[in-house]
């Protein structure tokens, strides 16, 4: 009996752990995006739901990155050598731009976890 | 045909930079350090220029887009400048540079609508070609400090960007039309 007790407490502590595993919340990962030489590099990047992108101005020249449709998001202006996160909780593509040399672009996809 | 309307254009243009004798001897790193500095300036003077006279978007996006790159790249170079400890050399080459900048800016304040703004987009196509042919081929090779070699890689990438929308602002305006 008292074996049997001890079963059942390790099982039910293991369920607890489990349950715990599987409901925490996703702790998100933080990627980099790199601007340089007028190019966002990766230019495609896939991340996960809750996920930040670090983006970093390497260039001179002061860029930005904003989303294209509405600018749902926006870094602001990033001179040389400064940094934005950007923090991705919906799922979808994100297509994004420099607003100051409109023609670079590039896409973030973001995935349900 | 678009791109023999641009290349036209950018041959008249440019044919008015090449009087001075753009950099036709060698400069020393403080006469180029000078000279990058004035084209940068003076570029930054068209596009207020623009600001104040054009209706354009396109164009006034492209000035407000040279006031700042140039701003942020001639503020490197002041940076640049004074952690060297050394002075920039004024040569014939800034001089014409400036004078041949007077002599534009006093033409293209008797401009306006769109004879302006087909002006001052083909002179910034014209003058970012004969300074990206000139960093590119002269100024960098003949450089003997390395941060500003350095310097100057940077810039042209930036450079480079503008001659490109430049182009593209040419393109869009239909100045031959």
């Amino acid at each position: 009996m008292h074996r049997f007790g001890q079963i059942c407490g390790a099982l039910s502590g293991a369920a607890f752990s489990l349950m715990l595993a599987c409901c925490a919340a996703y702790a998100g990962q933080t990627h980099q995006v790199i601007i340089q030489k007028f190019e966002f590099v990766p230019a495609n990047l896939t991340i996960k739901r809750g996920d930040t992108v670090e983006f970093v101005n390497k260039d001179i020249a002061p860029h930005t990155a904003s989303e294209e449709s509405d600018f749902l998001w926006d870094t602001g202006e990033l001179v040389r050598n400064q940094s934005a996160r950007i923090e991705f909780t919906k799922a979808g593509t994100s297509k994004y731009f420099c607003v100051f040399h409109p023609h670079m672009k590039a896409e973030i996809i973001v995935t349900a976890n | 045909m678009k791109l023999i309307k641009i290349a036209a254009a950018a041959a008249v243009v440019a044919a008015s930079f090449t009087a001075p004798a753009f950099a036709e001897e060698k400069m020393n790193d403080l006469e180029i350090a000078h000279t990058a500095y004035t084209a940068g300036n003076l570029d930054i003077r068209y596009a207020h220029l623009a600001l104040a006279l054009s209706e354009n978007d396109a164009v006034r996006e492209f000035a407000s887009v040279m006031i700042r790159d140039h701003s942020a790249v001639n503020d490197e170079a002041v940076a640049l400048i004074q952690k060297l400890d050394v002075t920039p050399q004024d040569n014939g080459l800034s001089q014409a540079l400036v004078k041949g900048a007077a002599e534009k800016r006093a033409e293209f304040v008797k401009l306006s609508g769109k004879a302006f703004d087909c002006a001052y987009a083909q002179n910034e196509l014209g003058y970012h070609q004969i300074v990206n042919q000139t960093v590119e081929g002269k100024f960098i090779p003949w450089t003997t400090v390395e941060p500003l070699t350095a310097l100057l890689e940077d810039a042209l990438v930036t450079f480079k960007a503008h001659e490109k929308h430049a182009e593209n602002m040419v393109a869009g305006l239909h100045c031959g039309s």
